[in-house]
């Protein structure tokens, strides 16, 4: 029997739907459907996948996540705009169409989640594995940091300075520098400084932290 | 306090330990190292297993830095321990596209191979490197240090001058200053100058290795940790890069000790942080 997955966008910038969608397109173990290319029913999955944030002031964003929830074995918050809030941090309101200060969160703020997978937009060569460990069983501890990331609301450079560099654990290893998409990690006298005009709160350094992973994971789960 | 595994096998899953030498292959001439692992990645490079590795080289004084090396030549220059963790930077993953190496191995202490292991189970980047690293060997590792307070330490307590170390030896239990004379310390008597990142830190031998590999007794072991490492290793010793044998049960008795104290100072550690 194939494994069900279900994806639906919540209004991100689609970075994520295309990288499903690649990774979907050779995925032969899975009945794949999109919300972006039909307006299909919602029935009951294995899997459903959701990408970009939460408007709150959508009430029917709001019910359909929670019809989502419902109807989901396991539910995976993919990306960093729907699993930490990502870019969309940083919303002020006064944009057009007029999101207000903070409107936008993390789908957690909502329904409880299964797996958060930060990244922006996370690459579609991670998807398979994950969704292989479902078809096959054996999950890799790996998924726990993942699992830990479902409690947390936002995930940052910030924190990673915080809770790390601040506290004086980080052992220079260079892991968030390697890991960080916009170049925001750099060395300064042999640890990591943030460039926060860089940051965009995509939380991949965080969980790229061989200390900050253990963290959120002892934090969270045990 | 840590996650159950960690104290079901302290030493992760393993196929088969020995303890290995340098073969009369490879010519190693470098106090600090019994060169063990440098013969191995020869073979692997010789025999197009890899095609560059990325590991550990001499900067200036102590200092070392990380470098791909892509001939014996280049890897036998690696030799030796470097006693920091190294930072992987941008320039790493720019080198590696660069020189568009495909099958590497890379050498790194428990934290490094973790976060490598996990980058290519799960690469959240499309600038991933992880489908080109083909072997990941660790390190055993209790620990790196606060490098000024322990050299300035090693002058008052011996006379040893930094300008006068050239090399470092970690073993299981003691550390080596080596230079015109060798100094050896214990390595409990250096704890205090362990960073804290490394306290937290519960893995002994890197167990999301393909080859783990420490110093215990003068003699280098080498704990195997899935089929194709272990046909490797056997291949590197037919051909006499390197000489394997069977480890005693005594000797992996006392490494699975010592990563229960790692793991039990990691528990302690991680409580007074949280
Ligand atoms: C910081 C540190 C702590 C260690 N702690 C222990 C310990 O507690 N117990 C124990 O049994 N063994 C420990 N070791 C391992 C041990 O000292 C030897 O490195 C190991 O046994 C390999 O020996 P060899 O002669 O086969 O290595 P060699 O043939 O000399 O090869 C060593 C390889 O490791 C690479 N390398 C060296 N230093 C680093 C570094 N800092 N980062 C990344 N790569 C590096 C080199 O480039 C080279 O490729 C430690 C090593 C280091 C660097
Ligand atoms: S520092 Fe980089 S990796 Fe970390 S959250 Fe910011 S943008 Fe993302
Ligand atoms: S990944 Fe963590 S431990 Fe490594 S350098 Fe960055 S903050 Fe420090
Ligand atoms: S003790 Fe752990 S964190 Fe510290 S250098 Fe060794 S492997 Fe890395």
């Amino acid at each position: 029997m194939k494994l069900s997955v279900f994806h639906v966008d919540m209004g991100g910038c689609e970075g994520c739907s295309v990288a499903l969608l690649r990774a979907m397109a050779t995925m032969e173990t899975c009945d794949f459907k999109s919300r972006l290319v039909g307006d299909f029913e919602i029935e009951k999955n294995d899997i459903v996948m959701v990408s970009g944030p939460i408007c709150l002031n959508e009430p029917e964003k709001i019910e359909l996540l929670k019809e989502l929830r419902e109807k989901a074995s396991v539910l995976i918050a993919f990306g960093s705009c729907a699993s930490v809030g990502g870019i969309t941090r940083y919303c002020r309101g006064g944009q057009q169409p007029k999101p207000h200060h903070m409107t936008f969160q993390p789908i957690n703020a909502i329904i409880d989640v299964d797996y958060a997978i930060p990244g922006c937009p996370p690459s579609p060569r991670m998807i398979n594995p994950f969704i292989n460990a479902f078809i096959t069983g054996k999950q890799s501890n790996y998924m726990q940091i993942f699992k830990a990331t479902t409690k947390v609301k936002k995930l940052s450079g910030f924190d990673l300075i915080d809770d790390i560099i601040l506290q004086n654990i980080c052992i220079s290893c260079g892991a968030c520098i390697l890991s960080c998409p916009t170049g925001a990690m750099h060395m300064v006298g042999g640890k990591p400084d943030l460039i926060v005009e860089k940051c965009i709160r995509c939380g991949t350094c965080y969980v790229r932290c061989p200390r900050a992973s253990q963290l959120l994971i002892r934090r969270y789960l045990k | 306090m840590m996650p159950s595994w960690y104290l079901e096998k302290p030493l992760g899953e393993y196929v088969a330990a020995y303890n290995v030498e340098a073969g009369n292959k490879i010519q190693i001439e470098k106090a600090a190292s019994g060169g063990a692992i440098t013969a191995f990645l020869c073979y692997l490079i010789d025999h197009g297993a890899i095609d560059g590795v990325i590991a550990a080289k001499k900067a200036k004084g102590l200092e070392g830095e990380i470098v791909v090396a892509r001939t014996k030549e280049e890897i036998i220059s690696t030799a030796g321990s470097r006693w920091q963790v190294l930072p992987f930077t941008l320039k790493l993953k720019e080198t590696v596209e660069k020189e568009n190496l495909n099958k590497m191995a890379i050498v790194g202490l428990p934290c490094q191979v973790n976060f490598l292991r996990q980058m290519k189970t799960f690469p959240l980047l499309e600038t991933d490197f992880s489908n080109r690293i083909k072997f990941l060997i660790s390190l055993f590792c209790f620990g790196t240090f606060a490098q000024e307070s322990i050299l300035s330490y090693i002058k008052e307590k011996y006379g040893m001058k930094a300008s006068e170390i050239k090399e470092v030896k970690i073993s299981q239990r003691e550390i080596k200053f080596i230079g015109e004379r060798e100094v050896e310390v214990p390595f409990d008597e250096l704890s205090k100058y362990l960073q804290v990142g490394c306290l937290l830190c519960p893995d002994y031998t890197g167990i999301a290795s393909d080859i783990s590999t420490g110093f215990v007794e003068d003699k280098t072991v080498m704990i195997v940790r899935n089929e194709v490492a272990e046909k490797m290793l056997r291949e590197a010793h037919e051909m006499n890069y390197i000489k394997i044998e069977e480890i005693t049960q005594e000797r992996m008795e006392r490494i699975e000790k010592r990563a229960i104290e790692k793991i039990s100072r990691a528990s302690k550690y991680m409580a007074q942080i949280l």
